[in-house]
């Protein structure tokens, strides 16, 4: 049967339970007096199954919940007090009017039955809790103690009838009844569930307990008792007295034992509560782990879970940065107290014994005299970050009050200090990773942008040869060239540098491209269009950004050109083995706007001769370096040029080229090259 | 090229004498301004800077104006902290009460509210030693 | 220094002090010899208008220390008026409110002092 229950549904054993209570109800008004045997036996069998099966259903009922122990040894105490309650009434009720209970009328069997109904209810509610706290935190499976228990108060509960029929088998109740409260208070033991109750709920429940067992002490003793009560429930069914004679007595035993246990887990429950401090926030740290990858915000919540570790007033955290340390993020403690602190604790260099050491107050005075008066730290704790045999950083805890640090908490901040050293690296590579990666991308757009926008192949002019160079830096700088048919005569030539790099000087690259290309058409006059161009920049460039640029228009039959600069790098001018720089003042595009920009232009008449050359150059050659250093300069590209005037336009760039790298060999290139050779040649010759 | 920004660290130094008060003032509220503070958290950090060198010419210098002021400005995450350093004599700040304007009346002594505004006007006050010049180092977090 | 300014008027037989500019730790001495100069005209019953003022540091707050208790033995007061709202709050943060008295108008304070004779 009992197998059969457990598989029914718990609405289906809420219908079961009513149904045999309104059985147990019609057969009490039936048979109000049931003391023939075989009423007596139906009897008795029906408020077995009835308290049974209510036991059931509450069974599942609590399964269905949450069991937090102390709300249920809350309830235990106030079914336990409603029972006294219950109990009293009926006890006055029974003196002063003294019901006959032995002429039972309609009324009285009505009243006393349903006072027994709350009963059953009551007390079979509190044994399921108590089974409830029995299988609390139980690491293996203790159903068959309770069984046999139960097993047990069934046999206590039918070894009744044995009196009824004869009372001088009573041995064989008191046997069982014995055997019973053996169980009770070995079930009893098991309360492992107290000491991982906090110190607050511990105290709590020494409280609860002591008035649990005054409240089922005087609930056993009336129902033990010969007073009206007892009797009630005894003619109504002996059995159930003596059910609820255990149950009553299963909670002084259990009450006992919790009040005894918890006495002996209070010393502890400091150690305890700090134990499951340092479990929890380690899992709380596990979490941000996988879920915080911000460095800043994981820092902050460190912080704040060392001073919860190893219960400190305040806490912070320093990492390493290059050969400092520095104050990443600090919690209840003053930035720059923090700072001062640990400058002056890391000064001291204390041994670290594991990776992590107490400072106590003695040795913290010379500091506190020199600062100001917030200062009122007792004693601080500190742990190593290690991070590949390294120190990454420390890990800082301060108490105010005069509980020193012990070996229990440099043990709980140190292996919080390695969860946490490797959940900040965690999120430091995740955020370099993701920088990088976004520098990349940006990287991979910008050189898209740029090869776009340079020009794919060089005019082919008569009498002319032009040579176009351009190496991006890995950064990609803002260097720009173009040219530009002006009419059947002329072409314009500009070579344009925009400061900043990366993606923001592709856009401007761009930007200037368009601005050079259609203006170029328009304003023929090398000064006019740097003005021009000036003023377009003006709604674009924001205050730092600027462009450098050299333009000129060149006369394909003359072989005379305009130049007009804007703080550009000057162009060289060669001709006959003779160097001149050609550098009109100009200052960048973007640096000033209106009057004082076109006021600072000035334009430069130059005439080509043939075999004249003139070159055009950002300031990546110039500024080329070196593995000292060194800048690879204008002199030296003078030089260059000087002794290949006889080369054709591409062997100079060639030539250039070879000797800035042999030059700068061992040191990267951090800016755009760009190279534009014009030579004036006689193909008539 | 001169770009609008500011680069930190921003150093000021000056000598010790109440002349200079006003070039320090200028110098706090320019940079204070441009770190995008309120008009009125500007005039307390300019107050608390004030405060600082006033104590120090007066304590530190005793009025000696050949002493000699470092100011240095910085910005940390966050913050904005302003470190002022001098040579002169060193003094305990914990043997300054918080001002109690009863009893100054009482005993008609007139200070020690300097230091008392420099902890009310800004966020962190912390007075120590570095290489043994007296520092004094305040934060004002970021707006 | 032009950076601070104090001018001295009668009202009636009230001193009114007009400050001007900046108040600190150089400019206070400047006020401290105003006020001397009228304990030595025995000139008790002060007003300062603070109208123009545009900062003030704890060395000026000073100055108001060091002379209000002599102008009180003398049935006199050094009273304030027309001090703008950030000067005000540096009073007001040293408790300076409990001990003098402060007007909206220079008038009201000047008042105060022919009222009480």
């Amino acid at each position: 049967m009992k197998f059969n229950l457990q598989k029914i549904a718990r609405s289906r054993k809420l219908e079961y339970s009513i149904f045999v209570f309104i059985l147990l109800f019609l057969f009490n008004i039936v048979f109000p007096m049931h003391d023939d045997l075989p009423t007596f036996i139906i009897h008795e069998i029906i408020v077995f199954v009835a308290f049974f099966i209510l036991f059931e259903y509450l069974k599942d009922f609590f399964t269905s919940k949450m069991i937090q122990p102390i709300p249920l040894v809350l309830n235990i105490g106030i079914l336990a007090a409603a029972i006294f309650l219950v109990a009293s009434v009926a006890k006055y009720s029974l003196t002063t009017n003294s019901i006959n209970i032995e002429t039972r009328d309609f009324i009285s069997a009505l009243f006393s039955v349903l006072a027994i109904f709350i009963l059953i209810g009551i007390v079979t509610f509190i044994f399921s809790s108590l089974r409830e706290l029995f299988f609390l935190r139980q690491k293996k499976d203790p159903s068959v103690y309770m069984n046999t228990m139960l097993i047990f108060f069934l046999f206590t509960f039918f070894s009744n009838l044995a009196v009824k029929i004869d009372s001088d088998l009573d041995f064989i109740k008191q046997s069982f009844y014995v055997v019973s409260i053996i169980l009770i208070s070995l079930n009893s033991l098991r309360v492992s569930w107290i000491a991982f109750l906090p110190k607050k709920q511990k105290v709590y429940l020494i409280l609860i307990s002591v008035v649990l067992i005054v409240v089922f002490s005087f609930n056993f003793g009336v129902i033990s008792g010969k007073e009206g009560f007892e009797t009630l429930v005894s003619s109504f069914s002996p059995g159930l007295l003596t059910l609820i004679n255990l149950i009553m007595l299963y909670g002084v035993i259990f009450s006992t034992v919790v009040f005894f246990t918890t006495l002996f887990h209070l010393p502890t429950a400091e150690a305890f509560d700090r134990k499951s401090e340092e479990v929890s926030s380690l899992i709380d740290l596990t979490k941000l782990i996988t879920q915080v990858f911000d460095f800043k915000e994981l820092a902050e919540s460190v912080t704040l879970l060392t001073s919860k570790i190893c219960n400190s007033d305040a806490s912070w955290l320093v990492i390493k940065q290059g050969d400092e340390f520095e104050l990443k993020s600090v919690n209840k403690i003053g930035y720059l107290e923090a700072d001062e602190l640990t400058k002056f604790i890391l000064g001291q260099n204390y041994d670290m014994e594991e990776g992590v050491t107490i400072v106590s107050n003695n040795a913290l005075i010379p500091f506190i005299k020199n600062t100001n008066s917030q200062f009122n730290f007792d004693s601080i704790t500190y742990s190593c970050l290690m991070h590949h045999e390294d120190i990454s950083g420390y890990l800082f805890a301060a108490r105010t009050l005069e509980i020193k640090y012990d070996d229990d908490d440099k043990k709980a901040i140190s292996a919080f200090a390695n969860y946490a050293a490797v959940a900040l690296e965690n999120a430091k590579l995740i955020e370099e990773s993701i920088e990088k990666e976004r520098m990349e991308k940006e990287l991979d757009v910008a050189r898209e942008i740029q090869q776009k926008i340079l020009p794919h192949q060089v005019p082919e002019i008569d009498d002319y040869q032009i040579s176009a160079l351009f190496i991006p830096a890995f950064e990609v700088g803002g260097d720009y060239y173009d040219f530009f048919k002006l009419d059947e005569d002329s072409y314009a030539v500009v070579v344009a540098d925009v400061s900043g790099k990366g993606i923001s000087a592709a856009f401007i690259m761009a930007e200037v491209k368009g601005i050079f290309g259609s203006l170029s058409k328009i304003f023929s006059n090398p000064k006019e269009l740097l003005v021009r161009v000036n003023d377009v920049l003006k709604d674009t460039l924001d205050r730092k950004t600027f462009v450098t640029s050299i333009y000129y228009v060149l006369n394909i039959k003359t072989g005379k050109l305009s130049l007009a600069r804007s703080g550009h790098t000057p162009a060289l001018l060669c001709s006959n083995g003779v160097i001149q720089k050609i550098q009109p003042p100009g200052i960048g595009l973007g640096l000033d706007y209106g009057i004082s920009f076109e006021n600072s232009i000035k334009e430069m008449e130059i005439s080509l001769n043939y075999g004249d050359i003139l070159i055009l150059y950002s300031d990546g050659i110039p500024e080329s370096k070196n593995s000292k250093l060194e800048d690879f300069g204008y002199e030296r590209l003078e030089k260059i040029v000087a002794s290949s005037c006889q080369l054709s336009a591409n062997e100079i760039s060639n030539k250039i080229m070879t000797e800035l790298t042999i030059f700068s060999v061992d040191n990267s290139q951090h800016d755009d090259i760009t190279l534009v050779i014009l030579k004036r040649i006689n193909n008539n010759n | 090229m001169s770009s609008p920004e500011l680069k930190f660290p921003l150093e000021l130094s000056v000598k010790s004498s109440t002349d200079n008060l006003s070039v320090v003032r200028n110098f706090i509220k320019s940079t204070a301004l441009s770190l995008g503070y309120s008009n009125a958290t500007v005039g307390n950090i300019i107050l608390a800077v004030d405060e600082a060198c006033t104590n120090i010419i007066k304590h530190a210098y005793k009025y000696s104006p050949a002493g000699d002021i470092d100011i240095e400005l910085n910005l940390s995450t966050n913050k904005f902290i302003i470190t002022i350093l001098n040579s002169g004599i060193e003094f305990d700040p914990n043997l300054i009460p918080e001002p109690d304007i009863k009893e100054y009346y009482k005993q008609r002594r007139i200070g020690g509210l300097g230091m008392y505004l420099m902890k009310k006007m800004m966020d962190e006050v912390i007075y120590s030693k570095n290489k043994n010049r007296n520092q004094v180092k305040m934060v004002k977090y970021l707006p | 220094m032009a950076d601070f300014n104090v001018n001295l008027r009668g009202v009636g037989s009230v001193s009114v002090i007009d400050v001007k500019g900046y108040l600190d730790a150089h400019t206070a001495p400047e006020l401290e010899n105003m006020f001397s100069k009228l304990i030595v005209d025995k000139q008790f019953k002060v007003v300062v208008n603070f109208d123009q003022l545009n900062y003030i540091s704890s060395a000026g707050l000073g100055v108001f220390m060091a002379f209000v208790e002599q102008m009180r033995d003398n049935q006199g007061d050094i009273k304030f008026s027309n001090m703008n709202d950030s000067v005000y709050n540096i009073f007001d943060l040293l408790g300076f409110p409990v001990l003098y008295e402060f007007y909206k108008d220079e008038k009201e304070a000047v008042n105060k002092f022919s009222i009480l004779g």
